[in-house]
């Protein structure tokens, strides 16, 4: 009995995955319209997963290898090197005679408000490897935390669930 | 007559608070589990939130005519209407499902809790992690956190597919009964 559960916990753990064949998720699928076991695998292996997810090591550690070797392939990392060389060309030709003789503390902020400038800086300042999926990560994201995802629903139980009809404890499921 | 009235009106209101009561409690038992399953099934946030208020809204409908000990089979069966009825609405075309298979169920995840309940669950996570045998974790993070196909663990470990998925079933299994404490 207990392997069976086993069994079925790492089909439904493979189905949530999307490690299932279309063969196999064709099979499997129809028996969460009815088979208990199964639907409550499934929200098992949900379960199971987002919690796994959660401890999730940084992507650095989880993929060390990533990063090397897209930088120089691409041509957004080629647009990106462009677009720093630019930055630093202007800052160093094109500022006030005055400006040139400040120390180099003082010009810890990028002059523009550009988000590409701000990257510029940033990995400048950083000195970190620079790829095409860091521009386009950085491009992707929201002006401000606020906007980026819903809050999480709140456990309580919504006003309009008691808006109902008449309660029968006698009555018949579909 | 009007004193029948009067001693029937307390009996009415409890048997609605009673219902109410129940139809909370089996709210709150069910929501999870409902959400996670429809989650498994559209792989999508919002479509399984928009699904699973639909299942509650028919359980409203049908509340009068339910049966409470079948109720929560009840549930999961219209959930799993629901979420066929929004991949209808969603995908048309095979390529469409197969970049639903393609994809973890665990992408679609909700926002995190917070900081501090956060470095809760990872301690808790980890830990149950640690208390894996070796090659049982190296088949769990790989596929968890390098996001690595079974096949390519097989692959890569020079094993057998069938030893990788025997290592995960163990894994599932041990981090089932640890996490579930």
């Amino acid at each position: 009995m207990s392997e069976e559960r086993d069994e079925l916990d790492l089909l439904a753990f493979r189905y949530v995955a999307g490690e299932l064949t279309p063969a196999e998720a064709a099979a499997f699928e129809p028996r969460l319209a009815d088979d208990q076991a199964a639907q409550v695998a499934v929200s098992r292996a949900v379960g199971l997963s987002q919690r796994l997810a959660s401890a999730a090591p940084p992507a650095d550690q989880a993929a060390p290898a990533r990063k090397s070797a897209l930088v120089w392939a691409q041509p957004l990392g080629w647009m990106a090197i462009g677009a720093a060389s630019a930055v630093l060309a202007v800052n160093l030709f094109w500022r006030p005679a005055a400006d040139r003789n400040a120390s180099p503390a003082t010009n810890v902020q990028p002059a523009g408000g550009s988000p590409v400038d701000a990257l510029v800086w940033a990995r400048l300042q950083s000195e970190q490897e620079w790829t095409a999926a860091d521009l386009e990560d950085w491009l992707d994201q929201p002006e401000s935390p606020d906007d980026s995802e819903e809050p999480p629903p709140a456990p309580e139980v919504p006003s309009w669930v008691f808006a109902t009809k008449r309660p029968s404890k006698g009555g018949v499921n579909p | 007559m009007l004193g029948d009235i009067r001693l029937q009106q307390p009996d009415a209101s409890a048997e609605l608070a009673e219902s109410n009561a129940a139809l909370a409690e089996l709210f709150r038992e069910q929501r999870l589990p409902l959400q996670q399953f429809l989650l498994g099934m559209l792989r999508n946030r919002a479509e399984a939130d928009d699904a699973l208020q639909q299942v509650f809204l028919k359980l409203v409908e049908n509340w009068a005519t339910l049966r409470l000990d079948t109720a929560k089979s009840w549930l999961f069966t219209v959930a799993y209407h629901e979420a066929m009825a929004a991949r209808r609405r969603r995908f048309r075309q095979e390529s469409a499902l197969a970049e639903l298979w393609s994809r973890p169920v665990w992408q679609s995840q909700a926002s995190p809790p917070d900081a501090a309940e956060r470095r809760e669950e990872i301690e808790i996570v980890r830990s149950s992690l640690d208390a894996l045998p070796a090659a049982q974790r190296e088949v769990v993070e790989r596929r968890m956190f390098r996001n690595q196909t079974f096949q390519t663990i097989a692959n890569e470990l020079g094993c057998p597919l069938g030893t990788v998925l025997t290592r995960m079933r163990l894994a599932l299994k041990t981090l089932g009964e640890l996490l579930e404490e």
